[in-house]
Protein backbone atom coordinates (compact mmCIF):
# COMPACT_ATOMS: atom_id res chain seq x y z
CA UNK A 1 0.00 0.00 0.00
CA UNK A 2 1.31 3.42 -0.83
CA UNK A 3 0.97 6.84 0.65
CA UNK A 4 -1.19 9.58 -0.81
CA UNK A 5 0.28 11.48 -3.70
CA UNK A 6 -0.30 14.87 -2.18
CA UNK A 7 2.57 14.07 0.16
CA UNK A 8 4.80 13.89 -2.82
CA UNK A 9 4.03 17.32 -4.13
CA UNK A 10 6.51 18.86 -1.75
CA UNK A 11 9.21 16.40 -2.72
CA UNK A 12 9.97 17.80 -6.10
CA UNK A 13 13.59 18.63 -5.81
CA UNK A 14 16.16 16.22 -7.05
CA UNK A 15 17.87 16.31 -3.68
CA UNK A 16 14.77 15.19 -1.87
CA UNK A 17 14.19 12.37 -4.31
CA UNK A 18 17.80 11.25 -4.07
CA UNK A 19 17.59 11.36 -0.29
CA UNK A 20 14.45 9.25 -0.32
CA UNK A 21 16.04 6.71 -2.64
CA UNK A 22 19.16 6.59 -0.51
CA UNK A 23 17.08 5.91 2.53
CA UNK A 24 15.25 3.19 0.73
CA UNK A 25 11.91 4.94 0.99
CA UNK A 26 11.66 5.67 -2.70
CA UNK A 27 8.40 3.73 -2.85
CA UNK A 28 6.56 6.58 -1.23
CA UNK A 29 7.83 9.09 -3.76
CA UNK A 30 5.40 8.00 -6.40
CA UNK A 31 6.13 10.17 -9.34
CA UNK A 32 9.75 10.96 -8.87
CA UNK A 33 10.21 9.94 -12.46
CA UNK A 34 7.72 9.61 -15.30
CA UNK A 35 8.33 5.87 -15.48
CA UNK A 36 7.06 5.37 -11.93
CA UNK A 37 3.63 6.52 -13.04
CA UNK A 38 3.74 4.19 -16.02
CA UNK A 39 4.85 1.25 -13.93
CA UNK A 40 2.17 1.92 -11.39
CA UNK A 41 -0.44 2.24 -14.10
CA UNK A 42 0.68 -1.05 -15.58
CA UNK A 43 0.40 -2.78 -12.23
CA UNK A 44 -3.05 -1.32 -11.61
CA UNK A 45 -4.15 -2.28 -15.12
CA UNK A 46 -3.22 -5.89 -14.42
CA UNK A 47 -5.01 -5.65 -11.09
CA UNK A 48 -8.10 -4.29 -12.83
CA UNK A 49 -8.08 -7.12 -15.35
CA UNK A 50 -7.87 -9.68 -12.53
CA UNK A 51 -10.76 -8.05 -10.73
CA UNK A 52 -12.84 -8.00 -13.92
CA UNK A 53 -12.30 -11.74 -14.25
CA UNK A 54 -13.04 -12.31 -10.56
CA UNK A 55 -16.31 -10.41 -10.86
CA UNK A 56 -17.55 -12.28 -13.91
CA UNK A 57 -19.46 -14.76 -11.79
CA UNK A 58 -21.37 -12.47 -9.45
CA UNK A 59 -21.19 -8.97 -10.97
CA UNK A 60 -20.88 -7.48 -7.51
CA UNK A 61 -18.85 -4.44 -8.52
CA UNK A 62 -19.88 -3.67 -12.10
CA UNK A 63 -20.31 0.07 -11.50
CA UNK A 64 -17.00 0.43 -9.69
CA UNK A 65 -15.23 -1.58 -12.36
CA UNK A 66 -16.68 0.85 -14.92
CA UNK A 67 -15.31 3.75 -12.85
CA UNK A 68 -11.94 2.05 -12.60
CA UNK A 69 -11.84 1.56 -16.37
CA UNK A 70 -12.57 5.25 -16.89
CA UNK A 71 -9.80 6.16 -14.43
CA UNK A 72 -7.39 3.79 -16.16
CA UNK A 73 -8.18 5.39 -19.53
CA UNK A 74 -7.70 8.84 -18.05
CA UNK A 75 -4.38 7.77 -16.55
CA UNK A 76 -3.28 6.32 -19.91
CA UNK A 77 -3.98 9.66 -21.58
CA UNK A 78 -2.06 11.52 -18.89
CA UNK A 79 0.89 9.13 -19.17
CA UNK A 80 1.02 9.49 -22.94
CA UNK A 81 0.96 13.28 -22.70
CA UNK A 82 3.81 13.13 -20.16
CA UNK A 83 2.63 16.25 -18.35
CA UNK A 84 0.61 17.15 -15.32
CA UNK A 85 2.17 14.61 -13.02
CA UNK A 86 0.00 15.65 -10.14
CA UNK A 87 -3.17 14.88 -12.10
CA UNK A 88 -1.72 11.50 -13.02
CA UNK A 89 -0.79 10.72 -9.43
CA UNK A 90 -4.26 11.69 -8.23
CA UNK A 91 -5.89 9.59 -10.92
CA UNK A 92 -3.74 6.61 -9.99
CA UNK A 93 -4.50 7.08 -6.28
CA UNK A 94 -8.19 7.09 -7.06
CA UNK A 95 -7.80 4.07 -9.32
CA UNK A 96 -5.94 2.20 -6.59
CA UNK A 97 -8.60 2.99 -3.99
CA UNK A 98 -11.36 2.06 -6.45
CA UNK A 99 -9.71 -1.27 -7.15
CA UNK A 100 -9.39 -1.95 -3.43
CA UNK A 101 -13.10 -1.26 -3.12
CA UNK A 102 -13.86 -3.51 -6.10
CA UNK A 103 -11.84 -6.31 -4.48
CA UNK A 104 -13.61 -5.87 -1.16
CA UNK A 105 -17.03 -5.89 -2.84
CA UNK A 106 -16.18 -9.09 -4.68
CA UNK A 107 -14.96 -10.70 -1.43
CA UNK A 108 -18.07 -9.61 0.45
CA UNK A 109 -20.38 -10.80 -2.34
CA UNK A 110 -18.60 -14.16 -2.39
CA UNK A 111 -18.95 -14.51 1.39
CA UNK A 112 -22.62 -13.55 1.23
CA UNK A 113 -23.35 -15.99 -1.57
CA UNK A 114 -21.68 -18.83 0.34
CA UNK A 115 -23.54 -17.90 3.51
CA UNK A 116 -26.87 -17.78 1.65
CA UNK A 117 -26.08 -21.14 0.10
CA UNK A 118 -25.40 -22.63 3.53
CA UNK A 119 -28.59 -21.07 4.91
CA UNK A 120 -30.56 -22.60 2.05
CA UNK A 121 -28.94 -25.98 2.70
CA UNK A 122 -29.79 -25.77 6.39
CA UNK A 123 -33.41 -24.82 5.60
CA UNK A 124 -33.67 -27.77 3.20
CA UNK A 125 -32.23 -30.25 5.73
CA UNK A 126 -34.51 -28.89 8.48
CA UNK A 127 -37.58 -29.21 6.25
CA UNK A 128 -36.58 -32.76 5.34
CA UNK A 129 -36.04 -33.57 9.02
CA UNK A 130 -39.50 -32.28 9.95
CA UNK A 131 -41.05 -34.35 7.14
CA UNK A 132 -39.20 -37.56 8.01
CA UNK A 133 -39.83 -37.14 11.74
CA UNK A 134 -43.55 -36.69 11.14
CA UNK A 135 -43.62 -39.75 8.88
CA UNK A 136 -41.66 -41.84 11.44
CA UNK A 137 -44.02 -40.73 14.23
CA UNK A 138 -47.02 -41.69 12.11
CA UNK A 139 -45.60 -45.10 11.25
CA UNK A 140 -44.59 -45.81 14.83
CA UNK A 141 -48.10 -44.97 15.97
CA UNK A 142 -49.57 -47.34 13.38
CA UNK A 143 -47.11 -49.96 14.53
CA UNK A 144 -48.16 -49.51 18.17
CA UNK A 145 -51.82 -49.81 17.18
CA UNK A 146 -51.20 -53.05 15.30
CA UNK A 147 -49.10 -54.38 18.16
CA UNK A 148 -52.08 -53.82 20.44
CA UNK A 149 -54.32 -55.68 17.99
CA UNK A 150 -51.90 -58.58 17.68
CA UNK A 151 -51.54 -58.68 21.41
CA UNK A 152 -48.33 -59.65 23.10
CA UNK A 153 -46.21 -57.69 20.61
CA UNK A 154 -43.60 -55.47 22.19
CA UNK B 1 -28.60 51.95 -4.28
CA UNK B 2 -26.05 52.33 -1.51
CA UNK B 3 -28.06 50.00 0.70
CA UNK B 4 -28.10 47.26 -1.92
CA UNK B 5 -24.35 47.56 -2.37
CA UNK B 6 -23.91 47.17 1.35
CA UNK B 7 -26.14 44.10 1.41
CA UNK B 8 -24.14 42.49 -1.38
CA UNK B 9 -20.95 43.33 0.49
CA UNK B 10 -22.20 41.79 3.72
CA UNK B 11 -23.35 38.68 1.85
CA UNK B 12 -19.96 38.35 0.23
CA UNK B 13 -18.18 38.70 3.57
CA UNK B 14 -20.49 36.18 5.19
CA UNK B 15 -20.08 33.69 2.40
CA UNK B 16 -16.33 34.16 2.65
CA UNK B 17 -16.41 33.38 6.35
CA UNK B 18 -18.74 30.34 6.23
CA UNK B 19 -17.15 26.87 5.98
CA UNK B 20 -17.87 24.64 3.03
CA UNK B 21 -20.26 21.80 3.76
CA UNK B 22 -18.69 18.38 4.09
CA UNK B 23 -19.72 15.86 1.44
CA UNK B 24 -22.05 13.00 2.35
CA UNK B 25 -19.16 10.55 2.01
CA UNK B 26 -17.08 12.60 4.47
CA UNK B 27 -19.95 12.69 6.96
CA UNK B 28 -20.46 8.96 6.62
CA UNK B 29 -16.77 8.21 7.11
CA UNK B 30 -16.48 10.63 10.05
CA UNK B 31 -19.44 9.08 11.87
CA UNK B 32 -18.22 5.52 11.27
CA UNK B 33 -14.62 6.21 12.27
CA UNK B 34 -15.69 7.31 15.76
CA UNK B 35 -17.54 4.10 16.53
CA UNK B 36 -16.18 0.99 18.23
CA UNK B 37 -16.26 -0.80 14.87
CA UNK B 38 -14.24 2.02 13.36
CA UNK B 39 -11.59 1.60 16.05
CA UNK B 40 -11.52 -2.16 15.50
CA UNK B 41 -11.08 -1.67 11.76
CA UNK B 42 -7.97 0.40 12.47
CA UNK B 43 -6.43 -2.56 14.28
CA UNK B 44 -7.50 -5.21 11.80
CA UNK B 45 -6.86 -3.29 8.58
CA UNK B 46 -4.16 -0.80 9.54
CA UNK B 47 -2.97 0.02 6.05
CA UNK B 48 -6.23 0.92 4.28
CA UNK B 49 -7.46 2.64 7.43
CA UNK B 50 -4.27 4.68 7.61
CA UNK B 51 -4.85 5.74 4.01
CA UNK B 52 -8.45 6.58 4.86
CA UNK B 53 -7.31 8.73 7.79
CA UNK B 54 -4.65 10.58 5.84
CA UNK B 55 -7.05 11.19 2.95
CA UNK B 56 -9.64 12.48 5.35
CA UNK B 57 -7.13 14.84 6.96
CA UNK B 58 -6.39 16.23 3.50
CA UNK B 59 -10.11 16.59 2.83
CA UNK B 60 -10.45 18.65 6.02
CA UNK B 61 -7.45 20.72 5.02
CA UNK B 62 -9.07 21.36 1.65
CA UNK B 63 -12.29 22.30 3.42
CA UNK B 64 -10.38 24.91 5.41
CA UNK B 65 -8.73 26.18 2.25
CA UNK B 66 -12.14 26.23 0.52
CA UNK B 67 -10.88 23.98 -2.24
CA UNK B 68 -14.10 22.15 -2.97
CA UNK B 69 -12.75 19.91 -5.69
CA UNK B 70 -9.88 18.73 -3.47
CA UNK B 71 -12.18 18.23 -0.52
CA UNK B 72 -14.55 16.07 -2.57
CA UNK B 73 -11.64 14.11 -4.05
CA UNK B 74 -9.92 13.32 -0.76
CA UNK B 75 -13.23 12.74 0.98
CA UNK B 76 -14.05 10.18 -1.69
CA UNK B 77 -10.66 8.48 -1.30
CA UNK B 78 -11.12 8.30 2.49
CA UNK B 79 -14.58 6.82 2.02
CA UNK B 80 -13.36 4.20 -0.46
CA UNK B 81 -10.49 3.01 1.75
CA UNK B 82 -12.78 2.84 4.76
CA UNK B 83 -15.53 1.05 2.80
CA UNK B 84 -13.02 -1.50 1.57
CA UNK B 85 -11.91 -2.30 5.13
CA UNK B 86 -15.52 -2.43 6.28
CA UNK B 87 -16.56 -4.76 3.47
CA UNK B 88 -13.64 -7.08 4.20
CA UNK B 89 -14.66 -7.17 7.83
CA UNK B 90 -18.26 -7.89 6.83
CA UNK B 91 -17.00 -10.73 4.63
CA UNK B 92 -14.99 -12.14 7.53
CA UNK B 93 -18.04 -12.02 9.80
CA UNK B 94 -20.14 -13.77 7.15
CA UNK B 95 -17.48 -16.47 6.75
CA UNK B 96 -17.49 -17.04 10.52
CA UNK B 97 -21.29 -17.21 10.51
CA UNK B 98 -21.18 -19.72 7.66
CA UNK B 99 -18.66 -21.87 9.51
CA UNK B 100 -20.97 -21.99 12.54
CA UNK B 101 -23.92 -22.74 10.31
CA UNK B 102 -22.03 -25.58 8.64
CA UNK B 103 -21.50 -27.21 12.03
CA UNK B 104 -25.16 -26.75 12.92
CA UNK B 105 -26.19 -28.19 9.56
CA UNK B 106 -24.05 -31.26 10.22
CA UNK B 107 -25.82 -31.71 13.54
CA UNK B 108 -29.24 -31.45 11.87
CA UNK B 109 -28.08 -33.90 9.21
CA UNK B 110 -27.25 -36.36 11.98
CA UNK B 111 -30.72 -35.90 13.43
CA UNK B 112 -32.13 -36.47 9.96
CA UNK B 113 -30.17 -39.70 9.61
CA UNK B 114 -31.59 -40.86 12.96
CA UNK B 115 -35.13 -39.98 11.90
CA UNK B 116 -34.65 -41.77 8.57
CA UNK B 117 -33.51 -44.84 10.46
CA UNK B 118 -36.61 -44.70 12.67
CA UNK B 119 -38.80 -44.32 9.60
CA UNK B 120 -37.15 -47.25 7.84
CA UNK B 121 -37.46 -49.48 10.88
CA UNK B 122 -41.11 -48.60 11.44
CA UNK B 123 -41.91 -49.12 7.76
CA UNK B 124 -40.29 -52.56 7.65
CA UNK B 125 -41.95 -53.68 10.88
CA UNK B 126 -45.33 -52.44 9.66
CA UNK B 127 -45.08 -54.41 6.43
CA UNK B 128 -44.36 -57.59 8.37
CA UNK B 129 -47.15 -56.89 10.84
CA UNK B 130 -49.66 -56.23 8.10
CA UNK B 131 -48.90 -59.61 6.58
CA UNK B 132 -49.71 -61.22 9.89
CA UNK B 133 -52.87 -59.14 10.35
CA UNK B 134 -53.99 -60.22 6.89
CA UNK B 135 -54.01 -63.80 8.14
CA UNK B 136 -56.72 -63.03 10.67
CA UNK B 137 -59.93 -64.60 9.57
CA UNK B 138 -58.20 -66.86 7.03
CA UNK B 139 -56.63 -69.14 9.57
CA UNK B 140 -58.69 -71.68 11.39
CA UNK B 141 -58.70 -71.18 15.11
CA UNK B 142 -56.86 -74.01 16.78
CA UNK B 143 -54.36 -74.34 19.56
CA UNK B 144 -51.63 -75.17 17.05
CA UNK B 145 -52.46 -72.14 14.91
CA UNK B 146 -52.51 -69.91 17.96
CA UNK B 147 -49.07 -71.18 19.00
CA UNK B 148 -47.73 -70.55 15.47
CA UNK B 149 -49.21 -67.05 15.54
CA UNK B 150 -47.48 -66.41 18.84
CA UNK B 151 -44.15 -67.72 17.50
CA UNK B 152 -44.51 -65.43 14.47
CA UNK B 153 -45.13 -62.47 16.85
CA UNK B 154 -41.95 -63.35 18.73
CA UNK B 155 -39.96 -63.60 15.49
CA UNK B 156 -41.34 -60.23 14.47
CA UNK B 157 -40.16 -58.66 17.71
CA UNK B 158 -36.74 -60.26 17.34
CA UNK B 159 -36.41 -58.85 13.81
CA UNK B 160 -37.43 -55.41 15.02
CA UNK B 161 -34.80 -55.53 17.76
CA UNK B 162 -32.16 -56.69 15.31
CA UNK B 163 -32.97 -53.89 12.91
CA UNK B 164 -32.75 -51.39 15.76
CA UNK B 165 -29.01 -52.13 15.94
CA UNK B 166 -28.73 -51.86 12.15
CA UNK B 167 -28.54 -55.63 11.63
CA UNK B 168 -29.97 -55.06 8.15
CA UNK B 169 -26.71 -53.17 7.42
CA UNK B 170 -24.06 -54.76 9.68
CA UNK B 171 -25.34 -58.37 9.36
CA UNK B 172 -27.23 -58.08 6.10
CA UNK B 173 -27.13 -61.76 5.01
CA UNK B 174 -28.18 -63.24 8.37
CA UNK B 175 -30.89 -60.63 8.75
CA UNK B 176 -32.27 -61.24 5.26
CA UNK B 177 -32.40 -65.00 5.86
CA UNK B 178 -34.37 -64.42 9.06
CA UNK B 179 -36.77 -62.13 7.22
CA UNK B 180 -37.35 -64.83 4.59
CA UNK B 181 -38.08 -67.42 7.27
CA UNK B 182 -40.70 -65.13 8.73
CA UNK B 183 -42.28 -64.74 5.31
CA UNK B 184 -42.36 -68.51 4.93
CA UNK B 185 -43.95 -68.78 8.36
CA UNK B 186 -46.77 -66.37 7.47
CA UNK B 187 -47.28 -68.08 4.09
CA UNK B 188 -47.52 -71.48 5.81
CA UNK B 189 -49.98 -70.18 8.38
CA UNK B 190 -52.15 -68.63 5.66
CA UNK B 191 -52.35 -72.12 4.14
CA UNK B 192 -53.33 -73.47 7.54
CA UNK B 193 -50.04 -75.35 7.84
CA UNK B 194 -49.58 -74.40 11.47
CA UNK B 195 -46.82 -76.89 12.19
CA UNK B 196 -44.66 -75.64 9.30
CA UNK B 197 -45.42 -72.07 10.29
CA UNK B 198 -44.25 -72.79 13.81
CA UNK B 199 -40.93 -74.22 12.53
CA UNK B 200 -40.26 -71.29 10.22
CA UNK B 201 -41.17 -68.78 12.91
CA UNK B 202 -38.71 -70.35 15.35
CA UNK B 203 -35.99 -70.27 12.66
CA UNK B 204 -36.83 -66.63 11.95
CA UNK B 205 -36.51 -65.72 15.61
CA UNK B 206 -33.20 -67.58 15.96
CA UNK B 207 -31.89 -65.96 12.79
CA UNK B 208 -32.93 -62.50 13.93
CA UNK B 209 -31.18 -62.99 17.26
CA UNK B 210 -28.03 -64.13 15.47
CA UNK B 211 -28.16 -61.08 13.21
CA UNK B 212 -28.56 -58.85 16.25
CA UNK B 213 -25.54 -60.43 17.96
CA UNK B 214 -23.50 -60.08 14.79
CA UNK B 215 -24.41 -56.42 14.30
CA UNK B 216 -24.10 -55.33 17.93
CA UNK B 217 -20.30 -54.71 18.09
CA UNK B 218 -20.26 -52.68 14.86
CA UNK B 219 -23.29 -50.74 15.96
CA UNK B 220 -21.76 -50.04 19.38
CA UNK B 221 -18.59 -48.75 17.80
CA UNK B 222 -20.59 -46.39 15.56
CA UNK B 223 -22.57 -45.27 18.57
CA UNK B 224 -19.36 -44.62 20.49
CA UNK B 225 -18.02 -42.54 17.60
CA UNK B 226 -21.20 -40.55 17.52
CA UNK B 227 -21.10 -40.03 21.27
CA UNK B 228 -17.51 -38.85 20.99
CA UNK B 229 -18.47 -36.41 18.26
CA UNK B 230 -21.40 -35.14 20.30
CA UNK B 231 -19.08 -34.59 23.25
CA UNK B 232 -16.61 -32.74 21.04
CA UNK B 233 -19.41 -30.49 19.81
CA UNK B 234 -20.55 -29.89 23.40
CA UNK B 235 -16.99 -28.89 24.36
CA UNK B 236 -16.74 -26.64 21.32
CA UNK B 237 -20.02 -24.93 22.27
CA UNK B 238 -19.00 -24.58 25.92
CA UNK B 239 -15.80 -22.80 24.90
CA UNK B 240 -17.89 -20.14 23.13
CA UNK B 241 -18.11 -18.50 26.56
CA UNK B 242 -14.45 -17.52 26.29
CA UNK B 243 -14.95 -14.12 24.70
CA UNK B 244 -12.70 -13.10 21.84
CA UNK B 245 -11.17 -16.57 21.57
CA UNK B 246 -10.95 -18.48 18.32
CA UNK B 247 -12.24 -22.05 18.47
CA UNK B 248 -11.70 -24.96 16.12
CA UNK B 249 -12.60 -28.62 16.16
CA UNK B 250 -9.59 -30.77 15.40
CA UNK B 251 -9.29 -34.31 14.13
CA UNK B 252 -9.39 -37.06 16.72
CA UNK B 253 -12.15 -35.41 18.74
CA UNK B 254 -10.21 -32.44 20.13
CA UNK B 255 -10.95 -28.75 20.28
CA UNK B 256 -8.44 -25.92 20.07
CA UNK B 257 -9.00 -22.54 21.63
CA UNK B 258 -6.73 -19.61 20.79
CA UNK B 259 -6.35 -16.47 22.87
CA UNK B 260 -4.33 -13.49 21.64
CA UNK B 261 -2.52 -10.78 23.57
CA UNK B 262 -2.86 -12.43 26.95
CA UNK B 263 0.37 -10.86 28.18
CA UNK B 264 1.68 -7.32 28.12
CA UNK B 265 5.06 -6.48 26.55
CA UNK B 266 7.53 -9.19 27.50
CA UNK B 267 5.70 -10.07 30.71
CA UNK B 268 4.89 -13.63 31.71
CA UNK B 269 1.99 -12.62 33.90
CA UNK B 270 -1.49 -12.92 32.44
CA UNK B 271 -3.06 -9.48 32.04
CA UNK B 272 -6.05 -8.78 34.31
CA UNK B 273 -8.12 -8.18 31.17
CA UNK B 274 -7.67 -11.77 29.96
CA UNK B 275 -7.66 -13.48 33.35
CA UNK B 276 -11.43 -13.94 33.22
CA UNK B 277 -11.09 -15.74 29.89
CA UNK B 278 -8.62 -18.24 31.34
CA UNK B 279 -10.95 -18.73 34.29
CA UNK B 280 -13.68 -19.68 31.81
CA UNK B 281 -11.32 -22.11 30.09
CA UNK B 282 -10.63 -23.66 33.51
CA UNK B 283 -14.32 -23.89 34.28
CA UNK B 284 -14.96 -25.71 30.97
CA UNK B 285 -11.92 -27.99 31.53
CA UNK B 286 -13.36 -29.03 34.90
CA UNK B 287 -16.60 -30.08 33.21
CA UNK B 288 -14.85 -32.04 30.46
CA UNK B 289 -12.54 -34.15 32.56
CA UNK B 290 -12.03 -36.76 29.85
CA UNK B 291 -9.86 -34.25 27.96
CA UNK B 292 -6.19 -33.50 28.52
CA UNK B 293 -4.91 -29.96 27.86
CA UNK B 294 -1.88 -29.06 25.77
CA UNK B 295 -0.98 -25.41 26.32
CA UNK B 296 1.24 -23.79 23.72
CA UNK B 297 2.79 -20.33 23.85
CA UNK B 298 3.55 -18.48 20.59
CA UNK B 299 5.18 -15.14 19.87
CA UNK B 300 5.53 -12.93 16.79
CA UNK B 301 8.83 -12.83 14.93
CA UNK B 302 10.08 -9.59 16.46
CA UNK B 303 13.23 -9.88 18.54
CA UNK B 304 15.61 -12.71 19.29
CA UNK B 305 14.44 -16.22 18.34
CA UNK B 306 15.74 -18.02 21.39
CA UNK B 307 14.44 -15.32 23.74
CA UNK B 308 11.04 -15.66 22.07
CA UNK B 309 11.16 -19.40 22.62
CA UNK B 310 11.95 -18.98 26.32
CA UNK B 311 9.30 -16.29 26.67
CA UNK B 312 6.62 -18.42 25.00
CA UNK B 313 7.54 -21.37 27.21
CA UNK B 314 7.29 -19.28 30.37
CA UNK B 315 3.96 -17.91 29.23
CA UNK B 316 2.56 -21.37 28.51
CA UNK B 317 3.68 -22.46 31.99
CA UNK B 318 2.14 -19.35 33.50
CA UNK B 319 -1.21 -20.24 31.88
CA UNK B 320 -0.88 -23.83 33.15
CA UNK B 321 -0.23 -22.56 36.68
CA UNK B 322 -3.23 -20.27 36.44
CA UNK B 323 -5.51 -23.09 35.29
CA UNK B 324 -4.16 -25.33 38.04
CA UNK B 325 -4.91 -22.60 40.58
CA UNK B 326 -8.46 -22.58 39.22
CA UNK B 327 -8.78 -26.28 39.98
CA UNK B 328 -7.71 -28.06 36.80
CA UNK B 329 -5.68 -31.14 37.74
CA UNK B 330 -2.00 -30.50 36.80
CA UNK B 331 -1.56 -34.07 35.57
CA UNK B 332 -4.05 -33.34 32.78
CA UNK B 333 -1.94 -30.49 31.45
CA UNK B 334 1.24 -30.03 29.41
CA UNK B 335 2.80 -26.65 28.67
CA UNK B 336 5.32 -25.83 25.97
CA UNK B 337 6.68 -22.81 24.14
CA UNK B 338 6.92 -22.62 20.37
CA UNK B 339 8.45 -19.15 20.06
CA UNK B 340 7.88 -17.62 16.65
CA UNK B 341 8.30 -20.85 14.66
CA UNK B 342 4.63 -21.52 13.99
CA UNK B 343 3.06 -18.26 12.81
CA UNK B 344 -0.58 -18.28 11.74
CA UNK B 345 -0.48 -14.82 10.15
CA UNK B 346 1.90 -12.51 8.31
CA UNK B 347 4.53 -11.15 10.70
CA UNK B 348 5.12 -8.21 8.35
CA UNK B 349 1.83 -6.58 9.32
CA UNK B 350 0.69 -5.24 12.68
CA UNK B 351 -2.51 -7.26 12.46
CA UNK B 352 -0.54 -10.40 11.61
CA UNK B 353 1.84 -9.98 14.55
CA UNK B 354 -1.16 -9.39 16.81
CA UNK B 355 -2.60 -12.75 15.74
CA UNK B 356 0.71 -14.52 16.19
CA UNK B 357 1.16 -13.46 19.83
CA UNK B 358 -1.10 -16.14 21.16
CA UNK B 359 -1.77 -18.97 23.57
CA UNK B 360 -3.26 -22.12 22.08
CA UNK B 361 -4.98 -24.58 24.36
CA UNK B 362 -5.70 -27.92 22.78
CA UNK B 363 -8.28 -30.13 24.47
CA UNK B 364 -7.29 -33.69 23.59
CA UNK B 365 -9.54 -36.65 24.44
CA UNK B 366 -7.57 -38.91 26.74
CA UNK B 367 -7.80 -42.69 26.49
CA UNK B 368 -8.07 -43.21 30.22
Amino acid sequence: MRAISRDTRTRTTLAAVAFAVLLGVGGTARLAAGDDGEARLQKLTVDLKEKEVADEKRHAATTDIGKAEALRDKARTLVSKRRDRDALARTLDELEATLELVGAKITAAEAKAKLDEQKAKMAKVKAELAKVKAEADKLEKQQADIEKKLGGGK
Amino acid sequence: MKLSHMAIGVALVLSGCSRMQKTEEMKEYEAAAKTQTGEELKVRYPEPMKLAESSYAKALEAQDDKEEEDMTYYGHLAWMWWQSAKLKEDAKAMDAQRAELEKDTKQVEKELAEAQKREKLAKATLVRMKEIIALEGKVASSQEANQAREAIGEALTALKEAQAVDADVHAAATFKAAEQKLKLATDALSKNKAKDAMGYAIDAKTGAEAAKAEAQPKYASTEADQAKMARQKALFDALAEVSGAQRAMVEGGGVMVTLVEAFGGSSVTITPATEANFNKVASVAKKFTEYGLVIEGHTDSKGNKSKNLTLSDSRAKSVMAHLAAQGVAPDRMTALGKGSQEPIADNKTKDGRFKNRRIEILFVPSNK
